[in-house]
C-alpha cells in the first residue's frame, strides 16, 4: 500500500517535472552512480531490485532515488554510500550497507551536507559507522528509517541519526539499534523527533547538546549503555516517551544538565538506575510522569534551581529523590508517592500529611555509595522513619506538602505500568488542581 | 545413625505439636495473608516478606530452640542414661526441631503462595530455611554451653538483638563517620561476620535492587558482579551454621550432666 502510494506519487511528480531513470543489473544503467551522472535536476532515478557494489554516490542535483523491491546498496566497507549536497533530494525504499568505519572521517550510510529541504524515506541502514548525517541540512525529513549499526565498540562506530547544525528538521518513527549514540544532535534546533525508537546503543539512546526548542514527542528509548543524556540547551519538550531498562553505574533514563526553561511532560521511566539525573538544570518542570521501579526516581543536585516537580506518580522506586544539598530549589507538589504514609481526613484525594520524598538512608548512600548494602536493613528502615518525623539531615524544605493518596495518570495507564507494560503511551493529561 | 534418626523424628513430633510453635506458624501465615491479600507488586511483597523474616524468623529460631533445649534436660539425662551415643542424640535433636521449625515456615509460605500467588516464593523459602538452620545452630551453640536457663534464653536474645539491629546501627555510624576511608573491603568482611546481613545483601544480589550495586565501586562491583559472590555467601553462611554447631558438639559431649 505504502509503496503503490509513493510509486503513484512519483510517478505524478515525474509527470510533472522529469523523467524516470530505471536502473537495474541487467539494464542499460546499471549502476546508481551512472544514473545519476546521467540525469537532470527533477529527475526520478527507479532503481529495481538486487544488490549493487558502490562507492561513494555524490548527489549533487535535486533528484529522487527510489528503490523498487528494497534494493541493497553495498558500499563494501569502503567509506560513505550516498553523499547529498544541495537542496531537494529524496532517497526512499532503498538498503543502503557497510561503510566500514574510519577515524579521519564520518562515513555514513546516507550523509546529506548542506542540503536543505530534502528527505530520507524508508530506509535501512545496515552495518554503517553513521546511519543518517546531517551537515548544516536544514528542514529535511528523515522517516520511517531504520539504522542497525555495527555493534562494534564506542570507539569505532557511529551515530545512528546525526544532526549537525540542521535546524527545523523532522526525524519521524525511526528505529535506531547497535549505534553509538542513537540520535545525536548538535547544534540542531527546532527539530521534531517524534515515534521513535533508539535501543541496545553503546552509549546514548538519545544526545543533543546546544539544540534550542527541539520537540521529543512518544519517542522509546532502552537497555541503552548510559541511558540519554542531554545537555547545554532550552525550550526542550520532551513528551510522552518512555525511558526503560539503563542499568549501570553511570547509566541514567534522563540525564539533563544545563537544561533550562524545559518541559518533561507525561513520560514513562521504568527500570532505570536512576530515572532522572538533574544537573545545572534549571526553570524546567517535570510534571505528569510515571516513575516506576528505578534505582532512583530523581536524582537532583544543588546545582540546580527553581525547578518544578508536579503531578508525577512514583511506584516502586528504591529511593524517590535525592538531593546533595541540604537546601533545594525543587518544588514539589501534588505528586503521588506509593511509599506515601499519610492520611486524608476531609477527603478531597490530597494527603493532609506534608511528604518528604527524600530519605536519609538514600543521602548516605550518595556519599558512601557502598553504603546501599544495608538497604532493607532493619535499622535503616528505623533510620528513616525516624528522620521523616523529626528531619535534620533530609533537605527540610523539599517537601511535597500535597500529596496525593492516588495515582494521577488515568487509571488504565496506571494499571498498565503496574502490570508491567511499559510501552503504553501516557496520554497527556493535565488535572485541574495543577492550574491553581 | 538408626539412633539418630529416631530421635530426630521424635524430637520433630515434640516440637511441632508445642503451642508456641504451631503460632509461629499461624503467625507467619498472617504475615503472608496480609501482604499478599492486598494485591502489590509481586516484587515489593517479596522484598517485604523477606524484611520481616529477616527480623522475625531468627528471634522465633533462637527462643524457641533455646526453649526446647532446656525443656528436655530431664529427658537428655534419661536417654543419656542409655547405650546411645552423645554424638547421635546431639545431631537427633537439633534435627528433629529444626525440621519441625522449617515446616512450620514452609507450610504457611507455600500455601500463601498456592492462593495469592504474587512473591517469589523460592527466593521467600530459600531465605526462611536458612535463617532457620543458622540460628538454630547458634541457639544451639548457646543453650549448650550455658547450663543455667535464664541466663541461655538471655542470652540468645541477646544474639538476636546484636545481629538484627545493633550490628547495622554500628555498621551505619562507621560508614557515615569514616566516609572518607576506603572502607569497602573491611565492608565486605563485616558483613560476612553478621550472619542475617548475609543472607540479607544474598537477597538483595536476588531481587532488583541488586542493579543498585551498580553504584558502588569497583571493588564491590568486582566482587559482586559475578556468580563468585553468591559461592562466597553460601560459604559464609555454611561456616554460621557449621561452626556452632560442631563446638556445640564438641561441649556436650564433655559436659557432665
Amino acid at each position: 500500500m505504502k509503496g503503490r502510494f509513493a510509486l503513484a506519487f512519483v510517478l505524478a511528480w515525474s509527470a510533472a517535472s522529469g523523467d524516470v531513470l530505471r536502473v537495474c543489473p541487467q539494464c542499460e544503467l546499471r549502476r546508481v552512480a551512472d544514473a545519476v551522472a546521467h540525469a537532470v535536476p527533477g529527475d526520478t532515478i527507479v532503481v529495481e531490485s538486487g544488490t549493487y557494489p558502490t562507492s561513494h554516490i555524490v548527489i549533487d542535483k535535486p533528484l529522487t532515488i527510489l528503490g523498487k523491491g528494497r534494493p541493497v546498496l553495498d558500499g563494501g566497507g569502503t567509506g560513505t554510500v550516498i553523499e547529498i549536497r544541495g537542496a531537494g533530494a529524496h532517497v526512499q525504499n532503498i538498503v543502503v550497507a557497510n561503510t566500514g568505519y574510519s577515524a579521519l572521517e564520518d562515513r555514513a550510510g546516507i550523509k546529506l551536507i548542506e542540503s536543505t529541504g530534502s528527505s530520507i524515506s524508508d530506509v535501512e541502514t545496515v552495518g554503517c559507522a553513521f546511519g543518517v548525517a546531517l551537515y548544516r541540512s536544514p528542514s529535511c525529513r528523515v522517516e520511517n528509517v531504520r539504522a542497525i549499526g555495527t555493534g562494534a565498540v564506542e570507539s569505532q562506530s557511529g551515530n545512528g541519526i546525526h544532526l549537525w547544525k540542521s535546524r527545523s528538521c523532522a526525524i519521524v518513527r525511526c528505529e535506531v539499534m547497535q549505534h553509538r549514540d542513537g540520535l545525536y544532535f548538535e547544534f540542531s534546533s527546532g527539530c521534531t523527533i517524534a515515534e521513535c525508537i533508539s535501543r541496545d546503543n553503546m552509549r546514548y539512546g538519545l544526545h543533543f547538546m546546544f539544540s534550542d526548542s527541539n520537540i521529543y514527542r512518544k519517542n522509546r528509548f532502552e537497555r541503552n549503555g548510559s541511558g540519554v543524556a542531554v545537555m547545554y540547551s532550552q525550550h526542550v519538550q520532551m513528551v510522552s516517551n518512555v525511558f526503560a531498562d539503563n542499568w549501570g553505574p553511570s547509566s541514567y533514563g534522563l540525564l539533563l544538565k544545563d537544561i533550562s526553561r524545559s518541559v518533561v511532560e507525561g513520560n514513562i521511566f521504568r527500570r532505570n538506575t536512576v530515572g532522572v539525573y538533574m544537573e545545572g538544570s534549571n526553570q524546567t518542570t517535570i510534571t505528569a510522569n510515571v516513575f516506576r521501579s528505578n534505582g532512583w526516581a530523581l536524582k537532583a543536585l544543588g546545582s540546580c534551581s527553581e525547578d518544578t516537580l508536579v503531578g508525577n506518580d512514583f511506584f516502586a522506586n528504591t529511593f524517590d529523590v535525592l538531593s546533595n544539598t541540604s537546601f533545594s530549589e525543587l518544588v514539589c507538589n501534588g505528586n503521588y508517592w506509593d511509599q506515601y504514609r499519610g492520611y486524608d481526613l476531609d477527603r478531597d484525594g490530597i494527603g493532609d500529611v506534608p511528604y518528604r520524598p527524600v530519605s536519609v538512608f538514600s543521602i548516605l548512600v550518595e556519599r558512601v555509595p557502598m553504603a546501599v548494602l544495608l538497604l532493607r536493613s532493619f535499622i535503616v528502615e528505623l533510620l528513616a522513619y525516624m528522620e521523616r518525623a523529626i528531619p535534620s539531615l533530609i533537605p527540610a524544605q523539599l517537601v511535597d506538602r500535597h500529596p496525593r493518596l492516588a495515582p494521577i495518570a488515568t487509571p488504565a495507564v496506571a494499571d498498565s505500568v503496574l502490570a508491567g507494560d511499559p510501552y503504553q503511551q501516557l496520554p497527556v493529561r493535565r488535572a485541574s488542581w495543577m492550574e491553581r | 545413625m538408626n539412633t539418630a534418626l529416631l530421635l530426630a523424628r521424635s524430637a520433630f513430633w515434640r516440637t511441632i505439636r508445642s503451642r508456641v510453635v504451631v503460632g509461629y506458624g499461624v503467625g507467619i501465615a498472617g504475615i503472608v495473608a496480609a501482604f499478599s491479600s492486598f494485591g502489590g507488586d509481586p516484587s515489593k511483597v517479596t522484598l517485604t516478606l523477606v524484611s520481616l523474616l529477616l527480623l522475625i524468623v531468627p528471634l522465633v529460631t533462637l527462643i524457641i530452640v533455646a526453649i526446647e533445649y532446656y525443656n528436655n534436660r530431664e529427658f537428655t539425662e534419661l536417654m543419656l542414661a542409655q547405650p546411645i551415643g552423645r554424638r547421635a542424640y546431639y545431631w537427633g535433636q537439633w534435627t528433629g526441631t529444626i525440621a519441625a521449625l522449617g515446616v512450620m515456615c514452609i507450610v504457611p509460605l507455600t500455601a500463601g503462595y498456592a492462593v495469592w500467588q504474587n512473591y517469589d516464593v523460592v527466593l521467600v523459602e530459600t531465605t526462611a530455611l536458612v535463617l532457620t538452620l543458622c540460628f538454630g545452630a547458634l541457639a544451639y551453640r548457646v543453650a549448650v554451653g550455658q547450663p543455667d536457663k535464664a541466663k541461655g534464653i538471655g542470652i540468645a536474645m541477646l544474639v538476636w538483638f546484636y545481629c538484627a539491629v545493633l550490628y547495622d546501627a554500628v555498621l551505619v555510624a562507621m560508614m557515615a563517620l569514616l566516609e572518607e576511608y576506603p572502607l569497602e573491603k573491611a565492608l565486605l568482611v563485616l558483613l560476612a561476620l553478621n550472619p542475617i546481613d548475609a543472607i540479607r545483601v544474598a537477597v538483595l544480589l536476588h531481587s532488583d535492587s541488586a542493579a543498585l550495586l551498580g553504584i558502588t565501586g569497583a571493588v564491590l562491583r568486582e566482587f559482586f558482579g559475578t556468580e563468585r559472590s553468591l559461592v562466597a555467601i553460601a560459604v559464609v553462611v555454611s561456616i554460621w551454621i557449621g561452626y556452632p554447631l560442631l563446638r556445640g558438639e564438641r561441649i556436650f559431649r564433655r559436659r557432665d550432666f
